[in-house]
């Protein structure tokens, strides 16, 4: 399951290919920061964001799911993501990828526009 | 035969109570009693506050109020202090020059030269010149990136971008031939468009190099000696910055100000002394070390300093119903400061760190109406009230039954708005001290300094420790302690600097660091408490001798400081003074000093009756 090269960076898991637009937004956010990123459809059963972000690497990932952003960090339990954004604007969708890339560079978290 | 006294201290912030049940002359027990003050200190609206602190005490020990058989109240020391900030220097540009302006994620690396431009009139501008290209928010990003590789592959040379979204390196990732790009400038319109222009960004870690020095900036745009030392004050408001644009325009000129801030006159006992405010607060404290016992203060009028004075002077006649005019302000204090000022003229809200004196005063009068309030109380209470002693003496009372302590010594009660200070001689003589300069002014020079515009936090900084919110699990203290938790931090301090108030943490929105908060909070207390204090001794002292003195104990809310008691320790311990917060009658810490005074002297008064 692990990328089989020696990547690094934050992985934006969507379901539906009607996601990947929000999935790309996600990746804008998370590009400004400069921080590597891939977006990954969703295909086998066993791979979730959570266990994305246990991987070796940078212990954050992304989830999009029927217009619903998960954003998962190593150090939290699955019942708890550190995000969850329910059909924001692609203002909001950049400030979760800048915030997914802040956890990661230890880095004030942006205020949703919500 | 038993008898319950009460001393009863109405402070500015806090009613104390001291309580001792005393039994042919002697006291047995002494509980005490502590409750909010209710409305300005010397005023009707006290008199619930010391029935709650009284209550609080009696319940201790299982008595009515009735059965308290004299309650003794302080005669409060008729202090104010007031303070005002005056800046003393501006900058402002006339025809905006500017954008020093920091983005977390500016795009690019290196130097840009060329005129500014905006995107979509470059396939109309001249082939052979460098351009800048001015980018409003209406584009998308990747649309960018395209029509600037385009115009670069048609041979214009785009040398920089200047953004107002939040884009830079999403634009850079996608350019061929990559440009320094800085982004999120707010007034983009504002950007003088036609014009020479150099747009920096350094790599991360680094600061830009060649913008934020006055050098730098002639050899850009080829300046004379002349001009090049007006554009110094870009120079200083750029240092530090990770990315900034400087743009020069034919009339546009940059100039760094003396406000005049006008004067100072301190009336001595025998002649008057001038200072004038804009010479700092060195001057300002020399003529008031000169005048000695200041008969009154004034300033010009029409400034910020004038107005404070005529304020406090105002404030204090009202509460006293004294004449204005014959209301004295009787010492000042002034300190120089550093404050953060909006550049006038900016595009991106720079701002430039400008010189400011911070100023104190105090005012005394002969006495405020605690007669009035004394019979109102007894009336209330249907207990006799007694005017005990001044505040200062009752203080040094209360303060000498911390355990290690003897006369002579000095109480220190820092307050809000004065600093008061009490010497018992080993004579049973007191010698009050008030001056001007306290708490307040300490918050008040935190606020400035960091530039916060909230007073409350500014108060929040100043009486707790901060820390550093270091991942979802752990911070980091200002000591360098870690603290784990077992539940994650809530994701709004993520990565903050967070103040540690005991109910609930809250975040320091600033972008400067946890060092640099603490730093600017220590440097306030030095500033105001310990000049104070020294100030203090000086003046109490007959010989002018600071290290005459024995023993200095600290009683009162300010004393409560988590560091003030040992920075107090610290420097006082230079002269050989023993020094410290005070332990009232070894259970109390620096609290009930004024109410345990007061029940104290009772006794001996008997005693000697």
């Amino acid at each position: 399951m692990r990328e089989a090269d020696q990547w690094c960076g934050i992985v934006i898991l969507y379901h539906e290919e009607t996601d990947f637009s929000m999935a790309d937004s996600v990746g804008q956010g998370i590009e400004e920061e400069g921080i590597p990123y891939r977006l990954r459809a969703w295909a086998e059963s066993a791979v979730t964001a959570y266990s994305l972000a246990h991987e070796p690497g940078l212990g954050v990932a992304v989830e999009i799911d029927c217009g619903v952003v998960k954003v998962y960090c190593r150090q939290l339990k699955e019942s708890s993501p550190l995000f969850v954004l329910r059909q924001g604007s692609q203002r909001d969708l950049r400030i979760i990828g800048h915030n997914a890339a802040r956890i990661v560079k230890g880095r004030p978290f942006l205020a949703l526009a919500e | 035969m038993v008898q319950y006294i009460a001393g009863v201290d109405i402070g500015n912030a806090t009613t104390e109570t001291a309580l001792g049940k005393i039994v042919d002359g002697q006291l047995l027990i002494c509980v005490s009693g502590i409750a909010e003050t209710t409305g300005i200190k010397g005023t009707m609206e006290n008199i619930r506050g010391v029935k709650n602190s009284l209550l609080a005490a009696a319940e201790k020990l299982g008595i009515q109020l009735a059965d308290v058989s004299l309650v003794r109240i302080n005669e409060a020391t008729p202090v104010i202090g007031d303070f005002a900030m005056e800046t003393i220097t501006e900058t402002i540009i006339t025809e905006s020059t500017l954008i020093g302006h920091n983005p977390d994620t500016p795009g690019g690396l290196g130097l840009g030269i060329g005129k500014t431009v905006r995107l979509a009139e470059v396939a109309t501008a001249a082939p052979s010149e460098k351009y800048i290209v001015v980018v409003s928010e209406e584009y998308d990003f990747v649309d960018v990136a395209k029509l600037i590789n385009l115009r670069v592959a048609e041979g214009y040379k785009i040398e920089g971008a200047i953004l107002k979204k939040d884009d830079g390196v999403l634009i850079n990732n996608r350019l061929e031939k990559k440009i320094p790009i800085v982004d999120e400038v707010e007034m983009i319109q504002g950007v003088p468009l036609g014009m020479l222009c150099a747009v920096e960004v350094a790599a991360p870690g680094s600061c830009i190099d060649l913008l934020a020095n006055p050098y730098g900036i002639a050899t850009v745009f080829g300046l004379s000696p002349q001009e090049t030392r007006q554009i110094v004050p870009i120079a200083k408001a750029l240092i530090g910055n990770r990315s900034a644009v400087v743009i020069k325009t034919p009339a546009g000129e940059v100039r760094e100000r003396r406000i005049p801030a006008g004067e100072i006159i301190v009336q001595g006992e025998q002649r008057k002394y001038q200072a004038a405010v804009d010479g700092g607060a060195a001057a300002i404290m020399e003529i008031v070390e000169k005048a000695k016992k200041i008969r009154d203060v004034t300033g010009t009028t029409g400034t910020n300093v004038g107005g404070m004075l005529e304020r406090v002077r105002l404030e204090m006649a009202n509460l006293t119903d004294e004449n204005y005019n014959e209301v004295q302000i009787k010492d000042l204090l002034a300190v120089d400061t550093i404050v953060p000022q909006e550049v006038r003229g900016n595009l991106a809200n720079e701002f430039s760190m400008e010189k400011a004196v911070g100023i104190a005063a105090m005012v005394k009068t002969r006495k405020l109406h605690m007669e009035r309030l004394a019979e109102a109380l007894s009336r209330e209470l249907k207990i006799s009230i007694e005017i005990g002693g001044v505040e200062g003496s009752m203080a040094v009372r209360g303060a000498l039954t911390t355990p290690g302590t003897e006369k002579p010594l000095l109480v220190l009660d820092i307050g809000a708005g004065s600093t008061d200070a009490c010497l018992l001689s080993s004579d049973w003589q007191t010698r009050p001290v008030h001056l001007a300069g306290a708490g307040n002014m300490v918050t008040m020079l935190i606020s400035a300094e960091l530039g916060l515009d909230d007073f409350q936090l500014a108060e929040d900084i100043k009486k707790y420790p901060l820390a550093k919110v270091e991942s979802l699990y752990h911070i980091r203290h200002e000591d360098g302690n870690v603290q784990f938790f077992d539940d994650p931090i809530a994701s709004n301090f993520f990565a903050r600097v967070v103040i540690l108030k005991p109910e609930a943490w809250r975040p320091v929105p600033t972008r400067k660091n946890l060092e640099r908060i603490r730093q600017v909070r220590r440097e306030a207390k030095e500033k105001v408490f310990i000049y104070n204090i020294l100030r203090a001794l000086r003046k109490v002292s007959l010989t002018g001798n600071i290290c005459e003195f024995e023993h200095v104990v600290l009683v009162g809310g300010s004393s409560l400081d988590f560091e003030l008691g040992n920075m107090v320790t610290e420097t006082l311990s230079y002269y050989g003074i023993v020094s410290g917060k005070g332990n009232v009658r070894g259970t109390e810490g620096p609290r009930n000093a004024v109410a345990t005074g007061l029940l104290l002297s009772y006794l001996e008064e008997s005693c000697d009756a």
